[in-house]
């Protein structure tokens, strides 16, 4: 971004707009262009978003005009993602004899239907549509032209996009990601008139909609709900970053921005939407986890409704802390809904949540462990078991078995007391190495919500492996049916793709790696409790 | 390094690979290994760090980033890398050597398998007795029999019978029991070749197996279990197993033996062990010989044992008794009025002095004797009554004859009658005379040996010409004439001739159809000579006052048994319990070198011994000993003491005989 | 009680019901002199082809064929009732008498100890591996020891550099070199001894005397080294053992199947 460009996005319709006496000399309006914006030029039927894509960033067009696919959804095809299909029985049975020990080989002349643009830089690369006017014909579209803004959710909420968009004639488009976007909305009314309100009209609602303890409520007291609650976004959307750089020294993970202090006043019900935030309780010099949230989780009901039905006797106190861990998106619901809406119809739980300080710390220490260490993001979580684990490798044959006899997980990782969390993809809940992708080849699958690279599209460029926090997705070296290493035409470098877990999606009877261990020693787990292997059982 | 932080990086750890099979040969010899890994084909591939690029003009290193990215010096002029090693060997990964490992080991069984397939087993131990096929050695006898001579195929038919042969064998039931009964008879007839057909064998006598397959041979007798296994070992719980009787124990449960064991039938010479002072006094092995004890402790022949003390009694010197002793074949009786003229009428003067040779003067007196006799009348003189041993002097004449002793007009009418044929040729009258009662011609030959015909004629002769005989020589052994006919002295124990008379009187009894007279008339004609009345008297030779006459079971000529009387010159054997088994041996030397017989015989006072033998039934039991009590035998053969299992005593098989076919196999 | 323990139980329950059943048959049998060796054979054999089929499942880990762990409780469950019904089999001989059955009886024997042994060794083991400290992947160790070693030798030289005196070099090749070399100390590991950490700590002690506080400083910072070193062995130690006593168990078993099912042919083409 140059100086000229900075000049010129201020003459800018949308940009000019922005009171820039608003914001404070630290956070220019002129700085925030500077470093937390950059100018993307599209060619006609580049993607700008795919649907169910993460995104970091919101995006103002400049020139051209990109088009919205309504509906039907274009195909997972198209977007550069593979379509889910299963193999079958004889198929299975067949890789005893079509798996090859040769590394990572790859039939190449797959490669050439794909759609992609190369360029001499690898980041530059997209999927691209190359039939435009057929996709207008096929799709309802909405167009958008110069001055619209659109993105927003996704740089602030962690929410996957909504709609594919896609360049129709050559564009430009400001990428604005969000620490900007963060700085523009807090700083500039009309921008966080307009975020908020696309943020309550989509985000909001439907989580009040989906959340249990409003389900019996009809829309218009919904609406009204809504109305009257707040949101914020604690912790930074890129805690990925600052963990690995943390991981690398060494030194364990912040303990997270502090939302809700223990002794507070509760200031209404904390309703996670998305993200992840913890409850601790003050113990000795440090804080002791109690617990984490996740999205649909909530803070603070037991002494709000202790308060609300008289018995505590007067103040009302935060029994537990509440901080984030990463970035959490919140809604604050106010008394009066609570009191209004869900404590008529609420039963208390008999323990409340500060009571699970009366476990022994040695039965929480492995959560404990697992919150430090953001293993609370992973939902396939490959726990191993290491005082039943005999270090035989079966479990990385049986992952070389179903991926054509390469495996996709590493038998290593950090550990604590007798667990391992091994390096194999977790699945994220909030799945940051699907930010970046330019041709959308990792994608979350839609049917089993698994993190998915597709071979295919994938181009290399390795930005979601140096994005993965844990260091679960490794990039192989490729090679042709004959088994030397494929080139690049151009730089004569060895092309490379991604690789990761993929919970063995293609194959019939789910993850392998578990079917294989003769010792009941590993599992994919999600963090509860002292035993994680707790309700994988089978 | 193991403590770096960063050790899980992505960009530092790459994916292990445990199906690569091979591993860097540095790595093996524990040097560092090269970041690359084997080739795919198995050799170094990290000879050179990196493959140099020719890039227009410039060569450019090409290491990986994991390794650090381009080197600083760059590839060498010559576009070969900079860093360069001699290049390792590598080695195949450890599960590629397992495999190998493995299927190592499955070639070497195959082949030692196929190996030592064609091998014969050979002796027991030795070397030569590996072969795959062989489950082992056999027991003794199988090996020097079976074995030695025809081989494996003498039980397993599809031995050595060819590859196809075999391999359908593999589907066919191999029915090795019935080669046993290729040597083991079991009793059974030759042409028998069904397991029903062995004792012990038909199922369906024990109603509560529940299978009804018969029992095979190899379901007890298992084979190929070394020179000294006892292949015909039966536990006492197998035996329990199929007899309704159970028990536990001999001691405890066993049934008491039967009332008179063991003794089934009586003696068959009469001897009183107990109420005779002098045989009480006797020791047991005084007559009994020890050292041929088996199923029994037999006597010892008549000389070494009766003969001790009775060896003068058949030549006793009282010539009374003797003479009652003697068989009396010919007694002829006095010619008076009555029996005269019928005497008379029958003789020929001429055969008469043609056979006696006679000159004409004792021609002449014949002729006169013969006229007198025939003109004879009168009443006959005050007949001297007939006393008991007239009678019994007659007796085998009458029987001969034909006549009753009493009646004296037919027993002289029959007697003349014989005397005239004794005069012609008397070995052949008396022959037809012993065949119409019975005799064969071996026991005639028997009957009169040593029966001079010169004798005989001289005796009828005399007595038809000059009315009696004067006997010229004194000495009474063997046959003799005496003054009223002709006797035979026994010449001591056991003579043949008297022997084979009472063999012939006993048989009489036997005769069917017409020759048959009933066992009572004969004997009763007999009685007074053969059959004593009293111990130790008379009767012929007082064989029969020791020697019993019994009615026993004997197998005819068609199979078929039938019971006859028999006089039964030899003690009898051991009875036959077919699945009972006894020895006194190791008895006899356990209880002591003094006879302990008494130990188990105990000595009855009671006994009436004589009157067992009054009949000829043989059932009559209740010697001299009391039965054999369980009790007795359980004193020693008791849990804990000596075996008391079922296979002591008892044999599963009667007779697991071997068939003569045996010995001829060899040669097939 | 997790599942597989649960299942665990659940099979070997059956499996001892089974075992009495046929050894009770085959009493029954023997009581009523009929011939029940070879219901016992067959299940031998089909006993010997499935746990066998352990290894193949193994090979089909592609496919959902049931979880290998619920595999090894039957496999082990399969194998103790092989050794019962064995013995059922052959009437309680320990030692048969022709060849091929000879090789099989000690087949099976070297196979069932191989197995307990192994058994054994996959129970007791990991625990011991994890609360050694460190974790390592075995085709790693030769890497890890290189990179030990490669440091060791940089403090070495930096030393020596430094402060002109060979004396910790020469000490260094002419003793700890021997340690640094290769795994060491492997059948002590195996014991859970400490000998490695005894000795090393003895060779640094001898020459810590001759050296300088500097010196001591890279001295400490090598037995700080060989600690880590040590710990690598271990673990090389236990994972050796826990990889190869496989190398007994397979190999036998496939052999004692094939010789198995050449008794079950001899069988049938001679007495059954």
């Amino acid at each position: 971004m140059t100086e000229d460009d900075v000049d010129r996005l201020m003459t800018n319709d949308v940009i000019a707009a922005i009171e820039a006496d608003r914001f404070p000399p630290g956070t220019a309006l002129g700085d925030i262009l500077r470093y937390d914006t950059r100018i993307v030029d599209f060619g006609p039927g580049d993607f700008v978003v795919r649907e169910n894509d993460y995104g970091n960033s919101a995006f103002l067009i400049l020139d051209g005009t990109l088009q919205v696919v309504l509906s039907p959804n274009l195909p997972e095809r198209l977007l550069g993602r593979q379509t889910l299909t299963r193999k079958g029985f004889f198929e299975t049975i067949s890789q005893l004899w079509t798996n090859s020990w040769r590394p990572e080989l790859r039939d190449t002349a797959r490669y050439d239907g794909q759609q992609l643009r190369g360029g001499a830089k690898l980041e530059s690369a997209h999927v691209v549509i190359q039939d435009i006017p057929t996709i207008l014909n096929e799709h309802r579209t909405a167009t958008l032209g110069v001055n619209d803004f659109f993105g927003e959710l996704a740089a602030l909420g962690r929410i996957p996009r909504t709609a594919t968009i896609f360049a129709e004639t050559p564009a430009r488009v400001l990428e604005i990601r969000w620490q900007g976007l963060r700085e523009l909305r807090r700083f500039d009314p009309g921008w966080r008139r307009q975020i908020d309100e696309t943020y309550r009209e989509n985000a909001l609602l439907r989580a009040l909609r989906e959340a249990p303890m409003f389900s019996h409520l009809n829309s218009d007291d919904l609406q009204k709900v809504s109305e009257s609650v707040l949101f914020e976004t604690h912790g930074a959307f890129d805690w990925h970053t600052t963990y690995k750089r943390m991981r690398e020294q060494g030194k364990a993970s912040e303990h997270g921005t502090v939302i809700a202090r223990e002794g507070d006043y509760p200031d209404g019900l904390l309703f996670v939407r998305a993200g992840f935030a913890r409850v601790s309780k003050t113990m000795g010099n440090g804080e002791r986890t109690l617990n984490y949230l996740g999205a649909g989780d909530f803070h603070g009901i037991d002494e709000l409704y202790a308060a609300s039905q008289g018995s505590s006797g007067g103040d009302v106190a935060l029994e537990t802390s509440l901080t984030a861990l990463g970035y959490v998106d919140l809604l604050r619901i106010p008394r009066q809904a609570l009191e209004k809406y869900v404590f008529p119809n609420y039963v208390a739980p008999e323990r409340r949540t500060s009571q699970l300080a009366e476990r022994d710390v040695g039965e929480d220490m492995l959560m404990e462990w697992a919150v430090d260490m953001r293993y609370i993001n992973g939902t396939q979580a490959m726990l191993i078991d290491l005082d039943r684990c005999v270090r035989c490798d079966d479990c990385v044959r049986a992952c070389a078995s179903t991926h054509g006899g390469n495996p996709r997980f590493l038998r290593h990782g950090s550990i604590a007391d007798h667990w391992m969390v091994a390096n194999a993809c977790m699945h994220c809940a909030d799945p940051v190495c699907m930010i970046g992708c330019p041709t959308g080849a990792i994608h979350r699958s839609i049917e089993g919500g698994m993190v998915i690279i597709n071979d295919d599209t994938c181009i290399g460029c390795g930005t979601c492996a140096a994005s993965c926090p844990y260091d679960n997705i490794r990039l192989v070296e490729i090679r042709n049916n004959a088994g030397d290493l494929v080139q690049d035409a151009e730089t004569h470098l060895p092309i490379q793709k991604a690789t990761k877990c993929d919970l063995c999606v293609g194959n019939i009877g789910g993850p392998a790696c578990v079917r294989a261990c003769p010792h009941d020693a590993l599992r994919r787990v999600e963090f509860h409790g002292s035993d994680p292997f707790a309700g994988t059982a089978r | 390094m193991i403590t770096d932080q960063d050790r899980y990086a992505y960009d530092n750890s790459r994916y292990e690979r445990p199906n690569f099979p091979y591993i860097c040969g540095r790595a093996c010899m524990w040097g560092k290994p090269c970041s690359r890994g084997p080739n795919l084909d198995g050799r170094c591939g990290g000879t050179t760090v990196c493959t140099p690029f020719r890039d227009d003009d410039r060569w450019v290193c090409r290491r990986s980033p994991a390794e650090g990215g381009p080197c600083e010096d760059g590839p060498m002029p010559d576009g070969s890398c900079c860093q360069s090693q001699p290049p390792c060997r590598p080695r195949r990964s450890i599960r590629v050597q397992r495999g190998r490992f493995t299927k190592i080991a499955v070639a070497l069984t195959l082949v030692l398998i196929l190996a030592f397939v064609g091998f014969q087993p050979g002796g027991s131990a030795s070397w030569s007795g590996i072969s795959s096929v062989s489950p082992g050695p056999l027991s003794g006898a199988h090996t020097s029999f079976a074995l030695a001579d025809i081989g494996c195929t003498a039980c397993h038919k599809a031995h050595d019978s060819g590859l196809l042969q075999m391999t359908q064998a593999l589907f066919e039931p191999a029915n090795v029991s019935a080669g046993c009964l290729g040597c083991h008879s079991f009793g059974a007839p030759e042409d028998a070749q069904s397991l029903a057909n062995i004792p012990h064998n038909n199922r369906t006598l024990v109603a509560a197996m529940a299978s009804d397959d018969e029992t095979a041979c190899l379901n007890c007798h298992t084979e190929h279990k070394g020179v000294d296994a006892n292949i015909a070992a039966v536990s006492d719980v197998q035996c329990n197993s199929c007899h309704e009787k159970k028990f536990a124990a001999f001691d405890t449960d066993h049934a008491a033996f039967s009332a008179q064991y063991p003794h089934i039938r009586r003696a068959g010479i009469q001897f009183d062990h107990s109420n005779v002072t002098e045989h009480a006094k006797l020791s047991c092995n005084d007559c009994h010989q020890v050292d041929a004890a088996a199923r029994n402790v037999p006597v010892a022949g008549f000389n070494e044992s009766c003969g001790e003390c009775h060896g003068d009694l058949l030549r006793s010197t009282d010539a009374t008794a003797a003479e009652r002793w003697d068989l009396r074949l010919l007694r002829i009786p006095e010619f008076d009025a009555k029996t005269s003229p019928v005497l008379a009428k029958k003789f020929k003067i001429k055969k008469l002095a043609k056979a006696c040779r006679l000159d004409d003067d004792a021609k002449g007196q014949l002729t006169e004797r013969i006229a007198e006799l025939r003109e004879a009348t009168g009443s006959s003189k005050a007949k001297a009554k007939l006393n008991d041993q007239d009678l019994e002097a007659r007796a085998v004449t009458a029987f001969l004859t034909g006549a009753k002793a009493n009646k004296d007009k037919a027993y002289a009418k029959n007697v003349g009658k014989l005397l005239v044929a004794l005069a012609g040729k008397p070995n052949k009258a008396l022959g037809k005379l012993l065949s119409k009662k019975g005799a064969s011609r071996s026991e005639t030959a028997t009957l009169l040996a040593g029966l001079s015909p010169d004798l005989v004629r001289s005796v009828a002769c005399g007595w038809l010409i000059d009315g009696g005989y004067k006997p010229r020589s004194k000495t009474k052994n063997g046959w003799f004439a005496t003054a009223d006919g002709l006797s035979y002295r026994p010449t001591g124990h056991g003579d043949p001739v008297l022997r084979a008379w009472i063999d012939f009187a006993v048989s009489s009894a036997n005769l069917k159809g017409k020759k048959a007279l009933g066992a009572g008339a004969v004997l009763a004609a007999f009685r007074p000579q053969m059959m004593p009345d009293s111990v130790l008297a008379s009767g012929v030779g007082g064989c029969l006052s020791c020697h019993a006459v019994s009615r026993m079971a004997v197998a005819a000529k068609d199979g078929a048994p039938e019971l006859r009387l028999l006089a039964e010159w030899r003690q009898e054997p051991a009875s036959k319990r077919p699945l009972v088994r006894y020895d006194h041996r190791p008895h006899v030397d356990l209880l002591g070198a003094t006879p302990k017989c008494g130990v188990c015989h105990e000595r009855r006072e009671d006994a009436k011994i004589s009157k067992m033998f009054e009949a000829f039934d043989i059932d009559v039991v209740g010697g001299s000993f009391a039965p054999i009590r369980k009790e007795i035998c359980a004193e020693c053969h008791t849990s804990g003491q000596v075996r008391n299992d079922c296979q002591l005593c008892h044999e599963y098989h009667t007779e697991p005989g071997f068939r003569h076919a045996m010995m001829g196999a060899a040669e097939n | 009680m997790r599942p597989v323990q649960k299942f665990g139980v659940s099979v070997s329950i059956a499996a001892a019901l089974v075992f009495l059943g046929v050894a009770g048959h085959a009493y029954q049998s023997w009581r009523h002199a009929e011939d029940a060796t070879p219901l016992s054979g067959y299940i031998l054999i089909v006993l010997f082809l499935l746990l066998g089929l352990f290894s193949s499942r193994k090979k089909l880990a592609m496919l959902p064929a049931g979880r290998a762990a619920y595999w090894t409780a039957a496999h082990s469950v399969g194998g103790l009732m092989a050794i019962g019904l064995y013995f059922v089999h052959t009437s309680g001989t320990v030692w048969p008498g022709g060849s091929a059955e000879r090789l099989l009886a000690a087949l099976f024997y070297l196979v069932s100890l191989s197995g307990l042994i192994g058994y054994a060794l996959q129970r007791l083991l990991p625990s011991r591996l994890t609360r050694a400290g460190v974790e390592v992947i075995y085709e790693r160790v030769p890497a890890e020891l290189a990179d030990i070693r490669q440091r060791v030798e940089a403090l070495v030289t930096d030393a020596t550099e430094q402060h002109g005196s060979d004396t910790l070099a020469r000490h260094y090749v002419e003793s700890l070199s021997w340690f640094f070399r290769r795994p060491r100390f492997f059948f002590d590991h195996l014991g859970g001894g400490r000998r490695g950490l005894a000795w090393v700590a003895r060779e640094t002690e001898a020459v810590s005397r001759y050296l300088d506080d500097s010196e001591k400083t890279c001295l400490d910072e090598i037995a700080e080294l060989a600690e880590i070193k040590d710990r690598v062995d271990f673990h090389w130690s236990l994972q050796t053992v826990l990889r190869y006593w496989l190398f007994v168990h397979l190999p036998l078993a496939a052999a004692a199947i094939v010789l198995a099912l050449w008794h079950v042919i001899l069988v049938h083409v001679y007495v059954i």
